[in-house]
């Protein structure tokens, strides 16, 4: 039964001593699984103990408590081996300043038993030309590209990316999603990724485990996640006249009314939460032509993994 | 293996900074100290200042220009020629006036070095002569002088391997403390650790790159100290196997500091705090033995000492291993010493 899963985590626990004596729990005992082949995300904000939960996961920290697998082995019992088969991209890894890409895949290469040609792999993320350039002169979108192509020097089955977009631009974030994707759903790996980003999360991951303050608070796949919010859905009204908040809240179907503004030129901007979509515009729709108001413009969104954010913690996930 | 040796080599060439510590810092020394020990108290250059031709003028002459370590110039201006000397431009000024009045000698007294030879010889000359005058054929009493074999050491052929020593330290302990450091800032360490190879591994690699590069350290400074006049009377293979052994002591120094510092800044710190001083009291600039008794004793202990003062009596003195018994010893124990501590205190990652 171990062999389907490309990682399990049971009961994990990780304490650090804190500084004022007492002892500070990073990850509060979780349990997930996760399948081969599949996308899956870590997704909470500072400190909440991604990295750490990644790093047991990865024989890189000793957990206090609990226990983790990877592709059947145990990450503390059978560290060679999980090491063998796994590629690590480390939170803001550097690697050696003075070697050249190429030497630098052929060095780590020669750590493990199978390894890749560096040129294949530097093709793989198009820095084929960047083959004798150093690190430091890089781009931030090819530094990242790299370190993920570092990571994948032994063909690993499980490659475990911590924060692979933090700091690039949108271009590059883009850029670095279309390889993440290729990687998963072309060349078959397992990814585990960390992220602070919804789009990013939601984007990339099969399925997504929200983390806050060491634990998951919740974990599917991110449209379902979406759609069991109690208001999955949000209609934003620009009207001509103002109207009566309590008189949008009677709307069929309209679970909440958020915010309420008013924008240039005498327009009112509402905000309403809805459960479905369908019903609820409809009902929205035939109570401004019997309100004798306007409508300048209308749009529907659905939430995003922000939303889950917010409804399950009751914080916002970026500071 | 093999690969991870390659790489630390191709490193520790590329890096700037640390082939600086190795090479450029101590071969700076290397250099100026040649430049200062060449001007110092004059050499061994004479002043003649005849005013009247006389045998007793002719002797002296004859007598100096004999001799290789003196070089007699020619001057018709006492005045200045003891000037000279007073500035200590040159060793000595001879005014030899007319027969009857007395020859004046100006000396620097302060140069223990070179004015009792010089003296010496010119009171042979004069006391020849004065026989000579006296009609004695035959001395009644004859000194036999044999020249005892003394080396000529200058003070740059003390220096030299002081130098040696103190490259091999500082580009150990320096060079060590501060990459390793770097190396688990940038998640490096933490890197290699998430791979199937063990740390001890990547650590070897380094180890044998930087005794590679200090053996390559240590020729080029006794190469530029030979070709700036310094004089080796030992062997040279030897003062390079002692700096190879020196080196494994300030390596695990280094990895000592690696251990414990959480930012390159501070490891630098730490290894400069520990170089330099020793640079200071382990003998490389003048001989501990000029210091009080009760410092000699504690000096005698600090790694460097031996490192000093073995590599002196191997250039100096010719010394063998049997001469260095007491060096080996207290290099020896420095090594258990601190591969015990390196082992105790090095983290390679902090998790
Ligand atoms: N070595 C350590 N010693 C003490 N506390 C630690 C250590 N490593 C992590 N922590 C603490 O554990 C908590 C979780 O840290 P972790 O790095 O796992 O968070 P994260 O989710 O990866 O955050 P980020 O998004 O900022 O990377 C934090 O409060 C952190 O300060
Ligand atoms: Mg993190």
């Amino acid at each position: 039964m171990t062999d389907d899963w490309a990682v399990e985590v049971d009961e994990l626990v990780k304490e650090f001593p804190a500084p004022d004596g007492g002892v500070l729990k990073a990850v509060g005992g979780i349990s997930f699984q996760v399948s081969k082949g599949e996308c899956f995300g870590l997704l909470g904000p500072n400190g909440a103990g991604k990295t750490t939960t990644l790093e047991i996961i990865e024989s890189l920290q000793t957990p206090s408590s609990g226990t983790t697998r990877v592709l059947g082995l145990d990450s503390q019992r059978d560290q060679k081996d999980v090491r063998e088969r796994i590629g690590v991209q480390l939170q803001a890894g550097a690697y050696f300043d003075f070697l050249t890409l190429t030497e630098i895949l052929d060095l780590f290469g020669s750590f493990y038993e199978k390894r890749l040609d560096p040129a294949e792999l530097l093709e793989k993320v198009s820095l084929t030309d960047k083959a004798k350039a150093r690190v430091a002169h890089l781009s931030g979108g090819q530094k990242q590209r790299f370190s993920i192509v570092a990571a994948m020097v032994n063909d690993p089955e499980v490659l475990f990316l911590d924060e692979p977009t933090t700091g690039l631009d949108p271009q590059a974030r883009r850029n670095l999603w279309d390889f993440i994707t290729e990687i998963n759903k072309v060349d078959g790996k397992t990814v585990i990724l960390t992220t602070h980003y919804m789009e990013e999360a939601e984007l990339l991951c099969d399925r997504v485990a929200i983390i806050d303050q060491g634990e998951i608070v919740a974990l599917d796949s991110p449209l379902a996640l979406v759609k069991n919010l109690p208001a999955a859905y949000r209609i934003t009204l620009v009207l001509t006249k103002a109207v009566d908040q309590a008189d949008l809240e009677a709307i069929d179907g309209i679970v909440e009314v958020g915010e309420s503004e008013e924008v240039d030129g005498g327009l009112h901007r509402y905000v309403l939460n809805a459960k479905e979509s369908e019903k609820a515009l409809k009902a929205t729709l035939s109570w401004i032509d019997s309100s004798g108001s306007k409508a300048e413009d209308i749009r529907v969104g659905a939430a995003t993994l922000e939303d889950v954010f917010l409804e399950t913690t009751g914080k916002s996930l970026r500071d | 293996m093999g690969k991870l040796f390659v790489a630390s080599t191709k490193i520790l060439f590329r890096d700037r900074q640390s082939l600086f510590w190795a090479m450029v810092f101590p071969l700076l020394f290397t250099v100026i100290f040649s430049l200062f020990a060449r001007s110092g108290g004059g050499g061994g250059t004479v002043v003649l200042v005849v005013d009247e031709p006389s045998p007793i003028a002719d002797a002296i002459t004859s007598a100096f220009e004999q001799s290789d370590a003196i070089k007699l110039e020619r001057s018709s201006d006492f005045e200045t020629a003891s000037r000279e000397v007073q500035d200590g431009k040159k060793a000595m000024a001879i005014h030899v006036t007319s027969p009857d009045k007395p020859i004046i000698v100006v000396f620097d007294q302060n140069n223990s070095q070179v004015t009792p030879l010089l003296l010496g010889a010119l009171r042979q000359v004069v006391d020849a002569a004065n026989l000579a005058a006296a009609g004695v054929q035959k001395p009644a009493y004859v000194l036999e002088q044999q020249g005892l074999a003394a080396r000529d050491v200058s003070a740059y052929d003390f220096y030299l391997p002081g130098f040696v020593a103190l490259g091999v330290m500082n580009f150990a302990i320096v060079g060590v403390a501060g990459s390793i450091t770097q190396y688990r800032e940038q998640k490096i360490l933490r890197r290699i650790r998430a791979a199937p190879v063990k740390p001890v591994n990547f650590l070897g690699a380094q180890v044998l790159a930087r005794v590679m590069l200090s053996i390559l350290q240590i020729a080029v400074i006794i190469g530029v100290g030979l070709m700036m006049g310094a004089h080796i009377y030992g062997s040279i293979p030897l003062m390079f196997v002692i700096g190879a052994v020196g080196n494994l002591i300030f390596l695990n120094i280094g990895f000592v500091i690696a251990g414990r510092a959480k930012t390159v800044d501070s490891a630098q710190g730490a290894a400069n705090a520990i170089a330099v001083p020793m640079m200071f009291l382990a003998g490389v600039f003048f001989p501990i033995a000029l210091l009080p008794p009760v410092l000699q004793a504690i000096l005698k202990f600090l790694p460097l000492t031996p490192l000093v003062s073995a590599m002196r009596k191997i250039a100096l003195e010719a010394a063998g291993i049997g001469q260095l018994g007491g060096e080996i010893a207290l290099l020896a124990a420095w090594i258990v010493v601190s591969f015990a501590a390196a082992v105790a205190l090095f983290r390679f990652d902090r998790s």
